[in-house]
């Protein structure tokens, strides 16, 4: 069930009213929640279903074990990952790894025929396997205390509006909301709503129409160079952005109608000066994962210099092949490693320059500089991730440099699939939305509106409702698809 | 709880109710929407029905040809149809024997009816013809998946990347369309190819000279089968229905100038004949009809200029192909019908209003009048009666003033409902335009300053007009005013002469 389909909008007022009718009672509440969040994962495919529920009993058995046993503690954490991150391998890199053998072959002149499975990615594995693996890890750390109430931990897992695309929630944040009950908060949900239709904002009217354009061009790279590819590949990066921000908007948005509270995952990544801090502002709850569950694991940057550029790498690598079994994200994952790796070892070097330049970093120039250069590194690392192949996205790469920029001045502009006044909405939502993070990073632009008069709140509402249904895009498949559904 | 459900509840109200009153302001380009209604709602039966896409929509002046043969027709032709849907409105419509036409169905017919229709845009374009095929999704089903399509939950949502476009413009659109037809003709059918364009096209004349020539020794480009047995099915539902059928593939630069679609029109002739359909390729007949690039808007679309040569010689081709019956009631035509309307006179100053000015002959002579402000830190201007219009012209609006004792800056407005206006001021010392500003329902709007005797000039503006009514204001100004307000307060006396007599209107 997709948030911006009218099943959704029909299962979500029904959910949201029974829930707040059994409120009171925690277990009536923790079943509804339970039975809505499958139900909401059944839309897609029931027999996926029996896979959440293995990975919620394993999960739960394990992390109860850990807490009384001492000496099995290790086997039975090794037990949890062989499941969780078993099914995982299985259903997203056995493909990948059987192509990869037959091309290796191929490459060093074997001959040799194996076909790949037919398997079909289940939605949202990636982010709820992450999500259990945090529980279980977090009570083998002695940092998490396990859960006996296994319908709470059951919900938990499988909570509707974070489970397909996140936020990844760690259980010392998430399962104690299950533990207790909520009292109807009208500004609460208000606020929660609100978030809603700015992430329905985003996605119906940025995202969605992002990917005419962006698809145009990706799925006919050969057919475009240049001007083309480089709108393309800007555009992609906003409507990334805006999809999986997007997204989380509406989980969190939902989340909060319903008492809860889901942490942040995006925090205007685009006016990051730097890759370094690009990371501490994207897909917040995956690289703080990654940061808590590989990099320190791995030693962090407690063992050398080198061992942690090696460690950060790695991290990279392992993010790049979490997105997706391919060579594209691999690579992904190698730029931004490279990048960081690059920022850590000329930290000092770059200061010295920067001094002697006399740029101030708080100086706005400063600012808008170093975004301006942070956002061409991430865009150029989006080409990888968006190419359907590694053929395309070498097409796209070099077809960047093609001197056609006269097409910026051509009805050949309106031909990449959004028309000149698609195109000028696009626009005024990109920027709008960019003025919007900065105000809002200023002032809550929420605490703003509420402290205006009751009419000019209402024509705002409306206004909100009537600018998503004027300029949202609707119902085509190929585009109204969450992107990170995928991973 | 409960304030919170009360208050989604009138939230819904409210917006169901916005929504409703937002979509009855939806219709779709080219009237689609209400000219099916027309043909669908019985009142009158249609002696011609024409139908394809936008170039039979901009071909055919239905209102001319009636007023030509006495006739009543209907255009359903809409921008961008694929054949596809051209078929499914007329599989909607063939069902009630009330609605065939009494003499002919005319359809457009050309290579772009036939786009593959699994292009995003080419799908988004056939949204608004799909749309009026609400109870007939079956017969539409027929040709493609109407699983294919966004679904529809409102015509405003469906209709969302063109709203802005329809807000402005439905409800003059519309009242004009009500009001008189040929409007809402003329409005889909302006404009003119580009200096860059007709450079491009340079050789038109002799590639239409040689086009009959090109399509014979074309090697025939066929459709596929889906598309094939479209026209056939066309055609087999026409001969059951007993209704007269005519395929005409309107005049196009396009179909001239590429050569790779001659091929389409050679097939199509061949098809034609073995079905025994009649046909008519008038992009054979270009300098019969002699047309030039003035009569095209682009290089697919005649504009108004171009209809009017394509009119008369479509009527004789259909009369000299024994085509239509009609030829007796050419009798019956109505001189009257056929007359220009006057243009309206605006000269008599007896019929002015004044706001915080006055009137005065001039003391020299009685037929000069001085217009003069009554107040500083007021607007004052004088104004015409205001001029009702059924349809979109073209007018020259002219006056002889001279600057006043007080001031030589001179300004005339054309003003609908306002702010809807053009504004002209003029410099009568100079004898120069200051500017020249516009706000809806103007068009097209350009000066001219005539030096006449004794520091005496004509102030000219032409303009296109797109406003149900409209007045003229006029009256002394200063250089410090913006052109957009300069009957705005001033700081001094200001007055200025003119002669009423001169004030002219003159539709071109």
């Amino acid at each position: 069930m997709l948030f911006n389909s009218i099943d959704f909008a029909i299962f979500f007022p029904i959910v949201f009213v029974l829930y707040w009718l059994v409120a009171k009672n925690l277990t009536l509440r923790n079943a509804l929640i339970l039975g809505s969040s499958y139900f909401f994962y059944g839309w897609w495919d029931v027999k996926f279903l029996l896979l959440i529920i293995l990975s919620s009993f394993v999960d739960f058995i394990v992390g109860k074990s850990i807490g009384k046993q001492t000496n099995r503690k290790k086997n039975l954490l090794f037990a949890s990952l062989f499941v969780n991150l078993g099914l995982l391998f299985y259903f997203k890199y056995t493909n990948f790894l059987i192509q990869s053998f037959v091309d290796s072959f191929t490459f060093f002149g074997g001959k040799i025929e194996v076909s790949t499975l037919n398997i079909i990615l289940p939605v949202g594995i990636s982010f709820y396997t992450f999500q259990t693996l945090s529980y279980t890890i977090d009570i083998y750390r002695n940092k998490l205390k396990p859960t006996k109430n296994w319908l709470a931990f059951f919900s938990f897992v499988a909570f509707f509006p974070q489970l397909v695309a996140g936020p990844i929630e760690r259980a010392s944040h998430l399962l104690p909301q299950f533990y207790k009950t909520y009292k109807f908060n009208y500004n609460q949900v208000k606020s929660g709503l609100l978030l809603v239709a700015f992430g329905l904002f985003k996605k119906m009217i940025i995202a969605d129409r992002a990917a005419i354009l962006v698809n145009q061009v990706y799925n006919n790279s050969t057919d475009y160079n240049g001007v083309e590819t480089i709108i393309a590949t800007i555009l992609f990066a906003f409507q990334i952005y805006c999809d999986f921000s997007g997204y989380s908007d509406i989980a969190i948005g939902i989340s909060r109608t319903l008492g809860f509270d889901l942490m942040k995952n995006f925090d205007s990544p685009y006016f990051s000066k730097s890759i370094t801090e690009f990371w501490r502002r994207w897909h917040i709850s995956l690289s703080t994962w990654f940061r808590d569950y590989v990099y320190i694991p791995l030693g962090g940057s407690k063992k050398g210099k080198n061992r942690t550029y090696v460690n950060l790498f790695i991290v990279f690598i392992v993010s790049g092949l979490w997105h997706g079994a391919a060579i594209t994200f691999l690579i992904w994952g190698v730029i931004h490693g490279f990048i960081i790796v690059l920022e850590k070892a000329t930290k000092n070097l770059r200061v010295n320059i920067y001094s002697k330049l006399g740029l101030i970093k708080n100086s706005i120039s400063y600012k808008i500089l170093f975004s301006l250069i942070t956002f061409t590194i991430v865009s150029f690392a989006w080409i990888f991730f968006r190419a359907n192949n590694f053929k395309d996205a070498m097409h796209i790469v070099n077809g960047l440099f093609e001197n056609n920029y006269i097409i910026l001045f051509t009805s050949n502009l309106y031909k990449l699939g959004l028309i000149r006044s698609e195109l000028i909405i696009l626009a005024i939502s990109i920027i709008s939305l960019l003025i919007f993070e900065i105000l809002n990073r200023r002032n809550n632009i929420q605490v703003i509106l509420n402290r205006q008069p009751m009419f000019f709140r209402w024509i705002t509402y409306l206004l909100i409702v009537f600018v998503l249904i004027i300029f949202g895009i609707y119902g085509d498949n190929d585009t109204s698809q969450f992107i990170y559904f995928q991973f | 709880m409960i304030k919170f459900y009360k208050k989604v509840i009138i939230f819904f109200v409210l917006f169901f109710v916005l929504l409703k009153c937002l979509d009855s302001l939806i219709i779709h380009d080219e009237f689609l929407h209400a000219t099916l209604n027309q043909l669908k709602d019985k009142k009158e039966k249609f002696d011609f029905i024409y139908m394809g896409n936008s170039l039979s929509r901009r071909s055919y002046n239905v209102n001319s040809i009636d007023t030509i043969l006495n006739t009543k027709s209907i255009n359903i032709g809409s921008e961008a149809q694929h054949f596809f849907i051209t078929n499914a409105i007329f599989n909607d419509f063939i069902i009630d024997k009330n609605l065939h036409p009494e003499e002919l169905l005319i359809v457009t017919i050309s290579p772009w009816q036939f786009k593959n229709l699994k292009a995003k845009w080419w799908q988004f374009l056939q949204m608004a013809p799909l749309d009026e095929l609400r109870h007939s999704f079956k017969l539409t089903n027929k040709f493609f998946s109407i699983n294919d399509y966004p679904k529809v939950y409102s015509r405003f949502i469906r209709f969302h990347s063109n709203l802005s476009k329809e807000i402005i413009q439905t409800d003059t659109r519309r009242k004009l369309f009500e009001a008189n037809k040929p409007n809402g003709f003329s409005l889909s059918i302006d404009g003119n190819l580009t200096k860059k364009q007709k450079l491009d096209r340079q050789n038109l004349k002799q590639e239409s000279l040689n086009y009959t020539k090109s399509v014979k020794n074309s090697k025939e480009t066929t459709l596929n089968k889906d598309e094939e047995q479209s026209i056939i099915d066309f055609i087999s539902k026409c001969k059951e229905h007993k209704i007269k059928l005519l395929f005409i593939t309107p005049p196009s630069i396009k179909n001239i100038h590429y050569k790779h679609e001659h091929g389409f029109f050679k097939y199509l002739e061949i098809l034609f004949q073995k079905y025994d359909t009649n046909y008519i390729d008038l992009n054979g007949y270009f300098s019969e009809m002699n047309l030039t690039f003035d009569d095209f808007s682009d290089y697919s679309h005649l504009n108004k200029e171009g209809n009017q040569k394509i009119t008369p010689f479509l009527l004789k081709l259909l009369l000299k192909k024994k085509l239509t019956s009609i030829k007796p009631r050419l009798k019956t035509i109505k001189k009257s019908n056929l007359k220009e309307k006057p243009s309206p006179i605006i000269s008599d100053y007896k019929t002015w209003g004044k706001v915080n000015s006055t009137i005065k002959s001039s003391i020299s002579d009685n037929n000069i009048l001085v217009i003069s402000r009554t107040s500083k830190l007021e607007s004052s201007f004088v104004y015409t009666k205001t001029t009702s219009l059924n349809e979109v012209k073209n007018y020259s609006i002219s006056i002889d003033v001279k600057k006043g004792d007080f001031g030589n800056f001179f300004g005339l407005r054309v003003q609908s409902k306002y702010p809807q206006r053009m504004d002209v001021v003029f410099d009568l010392n100079e004898g120069e335009t200051v500017g020249l500003e516009k706000t809806g329902d103007f068009y097209k709007g350009n000066t001219k300053v005539v030096p006449l005797k004794d520091g005496w000039y004509r102030c000219i503006l032409n303009l296109e007009i797109r406003a149900k009514e409209f007045k003229i204001i006029i009256g002394p100004t200063i250089k410090e005013n913006k052109v957009t307000s300069w009957e705005s307060k001033v700081n001094n006396r200001n007055d200025i002469y003119i002669l009423p007599s001169s004030f002219k209107m003159n539709e071109f």
